[in-house]
């Protein structure tokens, strides 16, 4: 029958077509996630020194930045502020800072005299000075006038060995190459000194100078050339100095520091994820602390109290909500919330805080007066009988917040802040959990009152006739079956605060600080992201730690909602039996 | 609508140029190439535009591929007209100079300037270049030791006494950025505690709803609703940003490979003269730049009637 071999056949195509195409899907998914981690991963490369072959023994290559390191071995200046201070060496002699117009001269009691070889290293602040056979690293304050000495602090101490024959300083990290008089060429890193790296020659060498920031040339006593090639990371080599606190050039402690320079090639670029993580967490549980309240206790209420049919006519209008664009719950912040701030922050505590007592008298007071619409028990058939009742409790709420602020000392909630020293930034982290707490109050709603919603009511109506009351048979019977869906809602409801980009792009000011207070803004991997990803250029360490922050962030809100699903089939399972 | 059919008339034109002006010769004196910087980019291609509506017959590329790509365009002969957002370095001049037998014709094309703003409401007049560092940057940065946590901290008498001094600047990725930086922050980091705004339009806008609030932006997007600072010289002169010694200014120039007085009524030299025309200038002064003030021999008038 050729109608049968038809049919047969649209069911196999259909049915390959959907399993080809379903499969494709998973296998891009997984596929991009490899993606994102081959890109990220050439960031933990080790740094590398090799040793190459020029075609003309390394002759043509250019040597303007080598040539002026040799110069600065012949004349004793190694530095000049911007204020006009010269830092004075020679090997033997105090170390100086003599002043250009003014001629006068002090002595660098912090820099040791006693030193055989002296040369800058990194981006124009530091000095690396061999004493012996130790090698230790300096910074300079940057001084812009002559009443401003400019400070000499120590850095880091490093052994080497001790016939160093030549020293240069690397261009722009804290990074030194070093020739011995045993013809082996080492590269010291400060920011790691247990990977040095090392390479023997077979000849005598006696300068050495870097021509760029990764090609190194060696000169022997008759002028031949030898190249060698050092590649390192921005964070050279060291995976930890993503997470850990890092010396960086001219800082005076170890710090955590975000501040990538994308197209500066002569500066140190600072990558540190941990204020970017810390930021993230940060805005998703202060949005948390918004949200549950609210979600929760309008699961509560639809799953438990509300009847069928306004039920099935709320949990659509709601579920709606899940799909609001957040960037423009963003742009609300950014126009409305952010300018006054104050004032809404005054007038949420007065509600927050009158709320219960409002509400409970509003009720009481209206049953005294005999209106029967108002019968706890008939609120969950006609909802919006109630929504006068809480208009008004919140219009009162948020009067009462207004007028007790404009009674504080200094007329606002801003001004009696500011009078204890409490100055709230515009961009702050109260802003960004606020209206981050909104754009995930329906997910932790809609995936609350599913679970709520699943457990068989006559679970409830068996308490009920056994003599407990409406609320003792939810609260005993009905919620604590329900309580493992919930707290998956609210894991779900975090993986999406941790991954919302617009909206912390747009509120939280992206200033990477590490600070627990409120009322400082934050930075967020997901709005790091954001910013940067478009303009990094394509292989540099700054593009490649941006997909580290990537599979990060992929990973956490990954393992949350795993799960938060894992949690959910369980109850599933649990309360099918009921 | 028209100038969307215009642009893309444009672009098929220089598709198929490409193609003519590899097999007639006659046709190449009749193109023009304009490469570099990319701070200009939208001004060239809008003269280039108006360019071609009055000479049809002239082909006008633009190639806005940044700065570093004009002198050696220009040493090689592969663009005859350059853009710079930096002036041309010694080498760079020395290389043009050994080929070409003499120096290119530099011409101070328009000027752009970094501000510093303010709120309205802010009585802050001025700052200097060291409070700037200290403000903007992080504590040491130009060897500045404090750095000024609220009003008062930098102006005693600020009626804005306790509140913080809330600031804000580019993202890392941007050009005002880096320049900032290296300008004003004497090459050193900004302060992590400042605001990240992508884009120049939304440091304006933020700021102007900021009662403490302080940013940087180019002129060109600053608007009423924002209070431009002065920068005070340790002599105390005030400078604006329409002053010639304002510290954060940068000028941009035009490089011309030919010599154009030598030749009469080339394409270049009529380039040069829509651009130091009326309508050039609108279009210049409407993105947001300034006609810099220079001695005639430098400015695009000056070298237009010198060839014409």
């Amino acid at each position: 029958m050729p109608v049968a071999n038809w049919r047969h056949f649209k069911s196999v195509s259909l049915g390959l077509l959907i399993r080809v195409a379903s499969f494709t899907v998973i296998f891009a998914l997984l596929g991009m996630v490899v993606q994102m981690m081959v890109v990220a991963a050439p960031i933990f490369a080790a740094s590398t020194l090799e040793r190459i072959d020029a075609p003309d023994g390394g002759r043509g290559v250019p040597v303007s930045r080598a040539e002026s390191q040799d110069a600065d071995l012949r004349q004793p200046i190694y530095w000049v502020s911007k204020g006009g201070w010269q830092l004075i060496g020679n090997p033997g002699n105090p170390w100086l800072w003599v002043h250009d117009q003014t001629a006068v001269r002090l002595n660098v009691t912090e820099l040791p005299s006693d030193f055989s070889i002296a040369q800058m290293v990194g981006h124009q602040r530091g000095l690396a000075v061999l004493v012996g056979n130790r090698l230790e690293h300096f910074h300079f304050s940057q001084s812009t006038s002559i009443n401003d000495v400019p400070a000499v602090e120590r850095v880091k101490t490093v052994l080497v060995d001790s016939d160093i024959v030549a020293l240069a300083g690397h261009p722009r990290l804290a990074v030194v190459a070093l020739a011995t008089s045993l013809s082996e060429i080492q590269v010291v890193d400060f920011r790691n000194p247990d990977a040095t790296l090392r390479i023997q020659v077979d000849v005598e060498i006696d300068t050495i100078a870097w021509v760029s920031p990764s090609l190194i040339r060696a000169l022997t006593p008759s002028g031949d050339a030898v190249l060698f090639v050092f590649r390192a990371t921005d964070i050279g080599g060291d995976w930890r100095r993503l997470f850990s606190p890092t010396q960086y050039e001219g800082y005076p402690s170890e710090e955590y520091l975000w501040l990538p320079l994308p197209s500066a090639q002569a500066a140190e670029s600072k990558y540190s994820v941990t204020p970017l993580i810390f930021g993230t967490l940060k805005a998703a549980l202060l949005a948390l602390l918004f949200s549950v309240p609210l979600s929760l206790g309008c699961a509560i209420y639809v799953g438990c109290f509300m009847s069928e049919a306004q039920r099935q006519r709320v949990r659509p209008a709601i579920d709606m909500l899940t799909a609001f664009p957040t960037v423009v719950l963003g742009a609300i912040g950014l126009f409305w919330l952010a300018p006054r701030f104050g004032e809404f922050l005054s007038a949420l505590i007065g509600v927050i805080a009158l709320f219960p007592i409002l509400a409970v008298l509003g009720i009481f007071g209206v049953r005294a007066l005999g209106w029967r619409w108002v019968r706890h028990d008939a609120l969950d058939d006609w909802p919006l009988r109630l929504l006068p009742l809480v208009l008004l409790v919140i219009v009162l709420g948020a009067a009462a917040g207004l007028i007790g602020a404009a009674q504080l000392p200094g007329g606002s909630l801003e001004a009696y802040l500011l009078s204890t020293g409490l100055s709230i930034s515009y961009f702050n982290s109260l802003l960004v959990g606020i209206v981050l707490g909104l754009a995930i109050t329906p997910t932790i709603f809609s995936i609350a009152e599913e679970a709520i919603h699943a457990v068989p009511r006559n679970m409830a109506a068996g308490a009920l006739a056994l003599g407990s009351t409406p609320w003792q048979s939810y609260r005993d019977v009905v919620l604590p079956l329900a309580l493992p869906g919930m707290i998956a809602a609210i894991m779900v409801g975090f993986g999406r605060a941790a991954g919302e980009t617009m909206i912390l792009v747009m509120l939280s000011g992206n200033t990477g600080i590490l600070d627990l207070s409120i009322f400082e803004g934050l930075r967020s991997v997901s709005a790091s992201l954001a910013l940067e990803l478009p303009e990094a250029p394509k292989k540099s360490s700054h593009y490649q730690v941006l997909f580290v922050m990537g599979v990060l962030l992929f990973g956490l809100t990954f393992i949350v909602n795993t799960v938060a699903e894992i949690i959910r089939s369980r109850v599933r399972m649990r309360v099918r039996g009921l | 609508m028209k100038r969307l059919f215009r642009r893309f008339f444009v672009v098929s034109v220089l598709v198929s140029s490409s193609l003519v002006w590899a097999q007639s010769d006659d046709e190449s004196d009749r193109s023009l190439i304009i490469v570099g910087s990319d701070t200009l980019a939208k001004v060239v291609t809008a003269w280039a535009e108006q360019f071609y509506v009055l000479n049809p017959t002239v082909l006008v590329e633009v190639q806005a591929v940044g700065s570093a790509a004009t002198p050696p365009a220009l040493l090689l002969g592969t663009a005859t007209i350059g853009t710079m957002s930096r002036r041309m370095n010694a080498d760079e001049r020395d290389a043009f100079a050994v080929r070409r037998q003499r120096p290119p014709i530099e011409i101070s094309l328009a000027v752009d300037a970094v501000v510093l703003i303010v709120h309205q409401q802010n009585p802050l007049k001025s700052v200097s270049m060291a409070e700037v560092g200290q403000i903007f940057g992080m504590p040491g940065t130009c060897g500045s030791s404090m750095r000024p946590i609220v009003w008062r901290d930098l102006r005693e008498d600020s009626p804005l006494a306790n509140r913080k001094i809330q600031v804000f600047g580019r993202t890392a990725t941007s050009g005002t950025y880096q320049y900032f930086r290296r300008i004003a922050l004497c090459d050193g980091d900004p302060g992590i505690f400042v605001n990240e705004i992508p884009g120049g339009a939304g440091i304006v806008n933020t700021v102007a709803r900021v009662p403490g609030g302080i940013g940087y932006t180019a002129t060109s997007y600053t608007s009423n609703d924002v209070k431009i600072l002065g920068i005070e010289r340790p002599d105390g002169r005030i400078l604006y940003p329409d002053d010639p010694e304002y510290p954060l200014k940068r000028t941009l120039y035009l490089y011309l490979m030919t010599d154009v007085s030598s030749e009469s009524r080339s394409i270049e030299c009529e380039f040069v003269a829509y651009v130091a025309s009326e309508k050039g200038r609108d279009l210049l002064i409407n993105a947001g730049f300034s006609i810099p003030q220079v001695p005639d021999s430098q400015s695009a008038r000056g070298v237009a009637d010198a060839c014409g």
